[in-house]
């Protein structure tokens, strides 16, 4: 049902817990960075590509870049129910709306900019099951924003590279096989103008849009 | 130059016109370095800690935010979203 978000997660184990897509501001930023950030990814003994992130600073400061380049951004976090009825976000993503969309250019898409899933022990302090599958629905809520935003659910973005080959494969792997995006590969030498493509380029079209979407129609 | 942030609750610039000059040139400044940079140099710079660096913290990050019960929670509403915006559709 493309335009509609997901409003329940699954586990690995098959079990299902409420959930709800919010749009989040600097409290919902400040909230992730104070519960999940600092105790549980910033001193995670794992690797964590986002061990640096700062959400804060992230939503206002590229909102404020994104606007300046004429483009609107947008916050989205998943929250799921606890067991006492609060509130626990479990992931998030920030998107910039209106990135040229790499196939076509001309056409608009919504470039997922950051993506972050709570890791397991956060989960569990939150007295949550640890299991829970997060990239794929966070994808989602990126995709169905661009269902809603007119686009098609053009989605595009950049596997951020860390530096560790194993982590850059993997991350890569996630997105190719894990939520099925397709690589841009490195057809393109320049992804627009003086924009070098480094090979670390995913995007959705329509069809590809439609297919992620059917398949967590279960979720909805 | 007129600029209005329009995401949620993330006002930006000073009420006092004076100050929000020299904030909103700031910003333009650091909008063409960071329009300067690729996708993949941003993420660096984000996944290295030294975006941090460039861009401060404007209010107190400590400042505790109280959790909040599930139900009382919106969805997204897109249409309100777009209306913020100024989305034309």
């Amino acid at each position: 049902m493309p335009g509609k978000h997901i409003n329940r997660l699954e586990t690995r184990s098959g079990t299902f817990i409420d959930a709800i897509i919010i749009e989040g501001g600097l409290d919902e930023a400040r909230y992730w960075h104070q519960n999940v950030q600092r105790p549980y990814i910033a001193s995670s003994p794992n690797f964590r590509l986002d061990r640096n992130w700062n959400w804060p600073r992230l939503v206002r400061w590229l909102n404020t870049v994104e606007l300046l380049a004429g483009r609107n951004t947008a916050f989205f976090q998943i929250n799921v129910n606890t067991s006492l009825g609060s509130a626990f976000p479990v992931g998030q993503i920030f998107v910039s709306d209106g990135y040229p969309f790499f196939p076509d250019q001309r056409q608009p898409s919504i470039f997922l900019w950051f993506l972050a899933a709570a890791p397991a022990d956060a989960l569990r302090a939150g007295g949550l099951p640890d299991d829970l599958k997060l990239m794929r629905p966070l994808v989602d809520a990126a995709i169905q924003f661009s269902f809603q935003r007119g686009y098609d659910g053009r989605l595009t973005l950049h596997a951020a590279a860390s530096g560790d080959r194993r982590n850059d494969i993997d991350l890569y792997t996630k997105y190719e096989k894990g939520v099925a995006l397709i690589p841009y590969g490195k057809r393109s030498f320049l992804i627009s103008w003086l924009r070098r493509n480094d090979g670390r380029y995913f995007y959705a079209d329509e069809k590809c849009a439609l297919d992620l979407t059917a398949k967590l129609d279960y979720l909805r | 130059m007129n600029i209005a942030l329009k995401n949620q609750d993330i006002g930006l610039f000073s009420e006092s016109a004076s100050e929000r000059q020299v904030e909103v040139n700031f910003a333009i400044r650091l909008m063409r370095y960071v329009r300067g940079l690729t996708v993949a140099q941003i993420h660096r710079l984000v996944n290295s800690g030294e975006f941090n660096e460039i861009f401060p913290a404007l209010d107190d990050e400590a400042t505790r935010v109280p959790p909040r019960r599930f139900e009382d929670l919106k969805p997204f509403d897109y249409r309100n979203w777009a209306e913020r915006n100024r989305i034309k559709e």
